[in-house]
């Protein structure tokens, strides 16, 4: 595997001229300038440049009362229009990088350096009291969250120009006001893509120009430019075009706070696929546009930047500031694009959707050393074997892509969750959000809260309070829960299944409560026009995506940490209650002195500031007595089971929820708000696992845990087997293993071949790390085992050597190219922080 | 009849060009001279002199960190520096000094070049000091370790700027070399703490090019007798810089130990063999140093580029280091108008790739054999010259300030 960009150069350096894996020299060029960028600190539009729609101009003046007058979502149309029209702003983006084009560039657009983790601009709209209002529920401009996946369908074929008719057909048959402003407001935003499309096919010329007079890219630029005028504002008539218009309409999105994915690319360019001059020139097309989606990479944290308001990207159904784990996703804007899986049709047997533009971007992302477009392939059972084999190949290249989903599992999942608002042909065409979150392409509004796993089990032990909190502040910890009995009188692993049952099923309650309480609440604060735009439903019901304009709003309620969980439930389950080591009260005890760590001293004896007093030799036994127990994930079926089980309580309790009668009146005021004449208003919660990139932060907001980990310490990404706890080094002293956990991947499908996992209608990803020198045709033979079913929900694979993780922190320069799953996406290795470089290294190897 | 006293002497510096003085002058005319009118000097001039620089007989490199805050800080010390160096380079041989020399020279040829490190733009942590970071030379950035050729951290070497002092004579040399250490080289009244001096090394030209291994550099060196060397050295509005870059240059610099008594305990056959030359009859032969470094191969790389135009201007000078353990060996400077295209892919797609011209060659059999061996070494971008006595070296960096627009 190549580790670094030097390496790559002397790879391809060594191909012959005709090697399918040596890209054009178009495309080597772009790459090497990608490379250099990364290695800077992007440059940013600062805050005054964006500045806000009208508090610049005098209070009195006629205009500014004009713009004041007009609906927040009128002023969003303008905003869009403001933000793209500052983009090409000569000196803007001479100091802010806002519209680059390269003479080599086939598809053109600069896309922006925010990112989930960084930040964004945008130009302000509110007025003050608005403002006021809107921030007493950590709302602002910053809040739409994106996260969704934008139908680009509507751009290659119908043309935008073609949507601002319809808009301003229906705009001038509103029935309402706010109607007639979302149309207005869409409208605009069309408008201003179009125009912003124009002054790119300005500044291409501009380029040419500068060219000598025989420079053959002039030929190239001149159409490009020609391009722009025609795309996205009509239907496009080429491959080219259709990958031109989609880039820039995604540029457009990004740069208006809507982070997107791309969605199911390969179907939406099938057909222009056969307009393509050839398969190479096909192929250098959409290599170039790869490298458009990858222009933000930083590859040092202290390149970073933090744009953060306290309402940034908030999501839908959430109250409170949007604190994530930002340092984590530096390099994260949810460019997901997902290929394969089966065509969207309510056939008995479902056909297969793979076609040559799937080869292709499975090409592209093993050919080219990119983290971003993270690759989404869905496989079936009848996944064709070529395909397979090149998706081994393309991740044995090392860009932890494409992720592998399963569509048995999740085609179902979703058409189950749903109870029928999904139908079949709609489940099938689901494509994968900024992460790996499954949902109905260009139909579905989107949002996810999280539930700890690990702390619904520290409730249960300690009577309702969170174990982190435990100490001389909060006694027995932070009181959250139901006061449930306490570990002494809990008699038996069933009554403690119980109890923990209730406590999940209060965070259930929560979450929906939540969602019910402030859903909508963003429609007057931060609608998203240009994004809605996309979105099946919206135009069509006069509503903006935000307030129930979807067609789908699916809501999905994670349930995190979950071998933390599984592996403390086993701990439990067989040392408390079956062999009887030792007593729930002393495990409490142990756990909310975390492992004996802050035990305090009291007349030279170590004693715990509140609970039962166990000595810190006990403690320490106890402590390697759970560490030794064995783990989820391994093929274990005692372990396994347990897992199985929390998924299933997890998801008869959300699915109880909706139908519980303490909801009902709030649930029912909701429909009615948001329901249209034909366009009934309901919600698909689809359970789900992922934590993605947040292990490190969900870690931290955990006590310590029946398996050992102590308090603070990461846990595992998504529904992945814990990693070593974090006192234990991943390469044993001895040598004597590649890694001090190891498994086998066919284990690992066994522990996740249940038909839970059927239940996740949100996906349930496990991330596997795999060594280099893994074999690729073993690779496919496991892939294709996962395509047929009931091995899983969604695969990962991160291929790197412990050994290569190690020294990748040691020199960072000469792994620069290594990359790995963050729970969401691809991540570079050296760009992490050290908890997370840290976490990677100490999850399990796997092997065929 | 022409005398030989009417001949002209070693061509001057250009301080009118649009490229700083100091790179590509002072340089030989293209044309062959009247006054050689023998075939054979004719030839000789040809192939020589003809359209190639004629480096001044010493240098010394002056390694500095700027000591200000701020942009306007940095433009000022910028401004006045550049003012310094253009008053050194008009100023004529003392006239104590010219009574002595019989014929007088009319120049002492003094250029005094100015580079900007990286680190003006961009710190090693990241940070912005100047907030000039969207103004950076695209590919100017730190160098990168070669392990292959070179026994140093780059890191240890980054500075600000670079100065680049040549001229015929050691004493200026020297001058401005104290004067730029105790801080008296501004108008200022007392000692100017606003550069940081962090190094400098000396060097010297010898006639006939040969460095400490007695071999000439500048046989296969860029010439413009077809304007190759504006062409490859100078930055061009086509090459989509900032716009204040164009016909700056980046310089790429290291400070290469030449190991001589190891270079002549070889036989002559080593010898050959490590350079790809016979040192005997000078007959190109298979292997070696020459093939790593200027392959020429006729067709495009995968970059769809030739290895002809990948070409850098070498200007280097001899030192002999001072201190315990003397070290000689060659300050090697280069020039060329894309350090990704030129210098930096010279080094680690040829020199430093051991599968490079082909598979199993191995690493510069020059630095291989540690005959050579890199001791230090970095990156800077020379401006563009200034346009009149009222501008100043680099003054289109903060010409405007695209801050304050929009």
């Amino acid at each position: 595997m190549i580790h670094n960009d030097i390496q790559y150069w002397r790879h391809l350096q060594s191909l012959s001229h005709d090697s399918p894996d040596l890209p054009s020299p178009r495309v080597c060029r772009l790459l090497r300038r990608l490379f250099q960028r990364w290695q800077e600190k992007p440059r940013w539009l600062r805050e005054e440049q964006v500045g806000h729609l009208f508090k610049h101009l005098p209070e009195d003046s006629a205009e500014r009362r004009k713009l004041e007058a007009e609906s927040p979502a009128v002023r969003k149309g303008l905003a869009v229009r403001r933000m793209l029209e500052i983009l090409i702003d000569e000196k803007v983006a001479e100091s802010a990088g806002t519209c680059e084009v390269d003479p080599d560039e086939l598809i053109v657009g600069t896309m922006p350096p925010f990112s989930v983790g960084q930040g964004k601009e945008f130009v302000r709209y509110l007025t003050e009291e608005e403002e006021l209002k809107a921030m007493l529920s950590f709302l602002n401009e910053l809040s739409p969250m994106g996260h969704i996946v934008p139908d680009h369908g509507r751009v290659v074929k119908i043309g935008l120009r073609k949507l601002v008719a319809v808009c301003q057909e229906r705009g001038n048959v509103a029935e309402s006001v706010r109607e007639r402003d979302f149309y207005r407001s869409v409208q605009l935003s069309l408008e201003a893509v179009i125009d912003f499309a124009a002054a790119y096919a300005r500044k291409v010329t501009h380029v040419m120009h500068q060219l000598a007079a025989d420079d053959p890219r002039r030929k190239d630029l001149a159409e490009t430019a020609e391009r722009l005028l025609r795309v996205p504002a009509e239907p496009a008539q080429s491959f080219h075009d259709a990958v031109q218009a989609i880039h820039i309409m995604h540029c457009a999105l990004h740069w208006t706070v809507e982070v997107v994915p791309i969605g199911r690319l390969d179907q939406i360019l099938a057909p222009f696929y056969e307009l393509a001059p050839d398969r190479q020139k096909a192929q250098e097309i959409l290599d170039c546009f790869w490298i458009k989606l990858d222009e933000s990479v930083i590859l040092n944290f202290r390149h970073a930047e933090n744009r953060f308001t306290a309402c940034d990207g908030v999501l839908t159904g959430y109250f409170g500031a949007s604190n994530y784990d930002q340092g984590g996703l530096l390099n994260q804007w949810m460019q997901q694009v997902t290929i394969g899986g089966v065509l969207p049709d309510d056939a008995q047997t479902p056909k297969d959707a793979c076609n040559t533009v799937t080869e292709l971007c499975l090409e592209s992302s093993r050919r080219l050393p990119l983290n971003s477009p993270t690759l989404d392939l869905r496989v079936h059972a009848g996944t064709p074997q070529p395909v397979l084999d090149l998706a081994a190949r393309t991740l044995l290249s090392g860009g932890a892509h494409p992720v592998i989903l399963s569509d048995e599992c999740i085609v179902s999942a979703l058409q189950k969750n749903s109870r029928g608002i999904i139908p079949l042909a709609d489940a099938r065409d689901y494509a994968c959000d900024g992460c790996y979150e499954t949902m109905v392409a260009g139909k579905s509004e989107f949002s996810f809260g999280f539930l700890f796993a690990p702390q619904l089990i520290e409730k249960a032990l300690n009577r309702g309070a969170a174990i982190g909190g435990a100490g001389p502040v909060n006694l027995r910890g932070l009181k959250d829960s139901w006061r449930s009995p306490a570990a002494a009188e809990i008699r038996d692993w069933k009554e403690f299944c119980q109890i923990l049952e209730k406590h999940i099923r209060l965070g259930c309650h929560r979450f929906f409560h939540s969602l019910l309480t402030f859903y909508g609440n963003k429609d007057t604060v931060c609608p998203s026009p240009l994004l809605s735009a996309l979105i099946g439903g919206c135009l069509e019901s006069g509503r903006d995506l935000v307030a129930g304009g979807a067609t789908y709003h699916i809501f999905s309620p994670l349930l995190t940490g979950i071998s933390t969980a599984v592996d403390s439930l086993y701990v439990i389950k067989t040392l408390v209650y079956e062999k009887r080591a030792f007593s729930l009260e002393e495990l409490v005890t142990c756990l909310a002195t975390n492992w004996g760590v802050s035990m305090l001293d009291q007349k030279g004896v170590r004693v715990p500031a509140h609970g039962p007093y166990v000595p810190a030799d006990r403690i320490r036994e106890i402590h390697e007595l759970c560490c030794a127990q064995p783990k989820f994930g391994f093929g274990n079926a005692e372990v396994d089971e347990l897992a199985w089980q929390l998924i299933e309580v997890f998801c008869d309790q959300v699915d109880d929820v909706l139908q519980d009668p303490v909801h009902a009146q709030s649930y029912q005021a909701l429909k009615e708000t948001w329901s249209r004449p034909g366009k009934p208003f309901d919600i698909v919660l689809a359970p789900g696992v992922g934590t993605f990139e947040q292990y490190v932060l969900v870690g931290s907001l955990l006590g310590a845990s029946p398996d050992g980990r102590k308090a603070g310490d990461p846990v595992a990404s998504d529904l992945s087997p814990a990693p070593l706890h974090a006192s234990e080094s991943p390469i044993p002293a001895d040598a004597t293993a590649r890694h001090l956990r190891t498994g086998q991947i066919t284990q690992a499908f066994a522990s996740f071949g249940h038909s839970c996992m059927e239940r996740l209608g949100d996906g349930g990803a496990v991330d596997y790390n795999i060594p280099e020198d893994f074999d690729p045709q073993a690779l496919a033979r496991l892939l294709g085992e996962f395509a047929k079913g009931n091995k899983g929900s969604v695969a990962t694979f991160t291929v790197a050597d412990p050994e290569t993780f190690r020294k990748a922190q040691d020199s960072p320069e000469d792994y620069n190219l290594v990359r790995v799953r963050m729970g969401g996406w691809t991540e570079f290795f050296v760009t992490l922080f050290p908890a997370h470089q840290a976490q990677h290294s100490r999850r399990p190897l796997y092997t065929s | 009849m022409e005398s030989k006293a009417d001949h002209p002497q070693r061509p001057l510096p250009r301080y009118d060009a649009p490229y700083q003085p100091g790179i590509t002058d002072p340089q030989w005319p293209v044309a062959v001279p009247d006054y050689l009118t023998e075939d054979v000097d004719q030839e000789r001039y040809r192939s020589i002199q003809s359209g190639r620089v004629d480096a001044q007989e010493c240098l010394v490199a002056i390694y500095l960190n700027v000591n200000v805050t701020g942009h306007d800080a940095l433009r000022d010390l910028i401004k006045e520096l550049s003012d310094y160096a253009r008053t050194e380079m008009a100023m004529p041989p003392g006239k104590s000094e010219l009574e002595l020399w019989n014929p007088a020279p009319v120049s002492r040829r003094v250029t005094i070049t100015i580079g900007f490190g990286h680190s003006l733009f961009l710190s090693r942590q990241g940070d912005d000091r100047f907030n000039l970071r969207h103004q950076k030379p695209k590919w100017l950035k730190p160098m990168q370790r070669a392990e292959a050729i070179d026994d140093f951290d780059p890191v240890d070497d980054e500075t600000d700027l670079i100065l680049l002092v040549a001229c015929d004579d050691q004493p200026v040399n020297d001058r401005v070399l104290m004067a730029i250490k105790d801080g008296r080289w501004s108008q200022r009244n007392e000692r100017d703490d606003r550069l940081i001096f962090r190094n400098a090394l000396s060097g010297y030209q010898r006639l006939d090019y040969q460095d400490h291994l007695r071999i000439a550099d500048g046989v296969n060196n860029l010439t413009n007798i077809k304007g190759d060397m504006d062409r490859l050295v100078y930055v061009k509005p086509e090459d989509f810089e900032p716009s204040w870059c164009v016909n700056g240059t980046y310089l790429m610099w290291k400070r290469i130990e030449l190991d001589r008594p190891k270079w002549e305990s070889l036989t002559p056959a080593e010898q050959s063999r490590i350079i790809g030359r016979d040192v005997i009859n000078g007959r190109e032969i298979a292997g070696g140093h020459i093939k790593k470094v200027q392959p020429q191969r006729q067709l495009p790389d995968l970059m769809g580029m030739l290895d002809r135009d990948r070409r850098i201007l070498r200007r280097g000078y001899i030192y002999v280091g001072k201190g315990e353990k003397i070290e000689a060996g060659r300050l090697f400077l280069s020039y060329m108008k894309s350090l990704e295209a030129q210098g930096e892919w010279s080094v680690q797609m040829w020199q430093c790739n051991p599968d490079f011209p082909t598979p199993g060659y191995g690493r510069d059999p020059l630095f291989e054999s540690r005959v050579a061996q890199g001791r230090a070494g970095g990156h800077y971008f020379c401006p563009p010259n200034a346009t009149g006595d009222s501008d100043f070296i680099g003054s289109g960096l903060f010409a405007s300030n695209l801050i304050e627009s929009s």
